[in-house]
């Protein structure tokens, strides 16, 4: 019989506050500097492309922001699967928090992708497969974070948006074969896990720090945004009104 | 190990290509990095603002909460909660 205690302390909102504020410690700092570090990696060290010139760097951000906006995505739909499925109180919580950080990065992915679009392609937009399909994936993330505030009920805005999220992922491997399927305007991807990636070790190092840069701040984000969810539903809870008053 | 010889070579961003034609990129990648540093920076702040607001608001509602019990010879009124 496997041991599933953890689980369900991970369901427990004392459990995670008192967690989350410990994981919070080191890894707030270790994502600054991680960030920092990939920041000026790819805007002063890294060198410019032969064919795009320094309009390369955007890479550095546009690439990382698009992947997390598709990887929170998953954990919000899954977060809302848990919840549908075991009724874990935390799991809508990590998956309304989420919800507002993946639509961040979904138009900080958009907004950086139009501008490369132009020196690059010669236009801000073009009604390419994955470009619309980002589109929608950003208006998916507001339908999430609308429908939870829909209901009187928050119990059933959270079942609502939880069922919407996951017929949402359908966009997911949609977006992220677009380039693949429909021979547009957006190249394929340049990074592949299974096979040589077609990209100067160069590049890839700045690369690889902002991707990691980038999941420690969504991490970092979400578990701000989860302890204020618990603070707040947990109002009346003797340890809140203790550790409220403490301060 | 920076590329750049000089701040304002790292402002303008300029690349000449073998064929000898400058591109200048500056403005669309600092343009790119300012928008993420405002959007990462932005996303990182509120909820820490949000954390001041529901910590006031328990302690507002605490404090009511203690008045209310201090006069038990009034009839207790419906406390609405403001959050």
């Amino acid at each position: 019989m496997a041991n599933w205690t953890w689980f369900h302390r991970l369901g427990s909102p004392k459990w995670f506050y008192e967690k989350s504020g410990r994981w919070l410690r080191w890894l707030v700092p270790l994502t600054v500097l991680v960030l920092i570090t990939g920041l000026v990696w790819g805007l002063a060290i890294a060198p410019p492309d032969a064919k795009q010139g320094h309009s390369v760097r955007i890479f550095y951000i546009h690439v990382p922001s698009a992947m997390l906006s598709l990887a929170a995505f998953y954990l919000m739909a899954s977060a809302g699967a848990v919840g549908l499925i075991w009724r874990m109180k935390l799991a809508f919580v990590a998956m309304k928090c989420s919800a507002p950080i993946g639509a961040a990065l979904t138009a900080l992915a958009l907004i950086t992708g139009s501008i490369w679009g132009k020196p690059t392609w010669g236009t801000y937009w073009e009604w390419d497969a994955k470009l619309t399909s980002m589109l929608i994936l950003f208006f998916l993330y507001l339908g999430v974070m609308a429908l939870q505030e829909a209901y009187s009920d928050k119990q059933a805005g959270a079942k609502a948006s939880a069922v919407l999220a996951l017929v949402g992922t359908v966009n997911i491997p949609i977006i992220y074969k677009a380039a693949d399927w429909w021979n547009t305007l957006h190249q394929p991807a340049t990074f592949k896990f299974t096979e040589e990636s077609s990209i100067d070790p160069s590049l890839a190092w700045p690369f690889w720090i902002m991707i990691v840069g980038f999941y420690g701040f969504f991490a970092v984000v979400l578990f701000l945004r989860m302890r204020n969810e618990i603070l707040y539903s947990e109002r009346r809870t003797q340890w809140v009104r203790a550790l409220v008053k403490g301060e | 190990m920076f590329y750049f010889e000089s701040v304002a070579d790292f402002i303008a961003m300029c690349y000449v290509k073998k064929d000898g034609t400058e591109m200048c990129h500056g403005a669309y990648v600092w343009s790119a990095y300012g928008i993420a540093l405002v959007v990462l920076i932005t996303a990182a702040l509120a909820p820490l603002q949000r954390n001041r607001g529901v910590r006031k608001a328990i302690l507002r509602q605490m404090r009511r909460e203690a008045a209310a019990q201090s006069q038990t010879q009034t009839p207790e009124k419906s406390q609405a909660e403001d959050f």
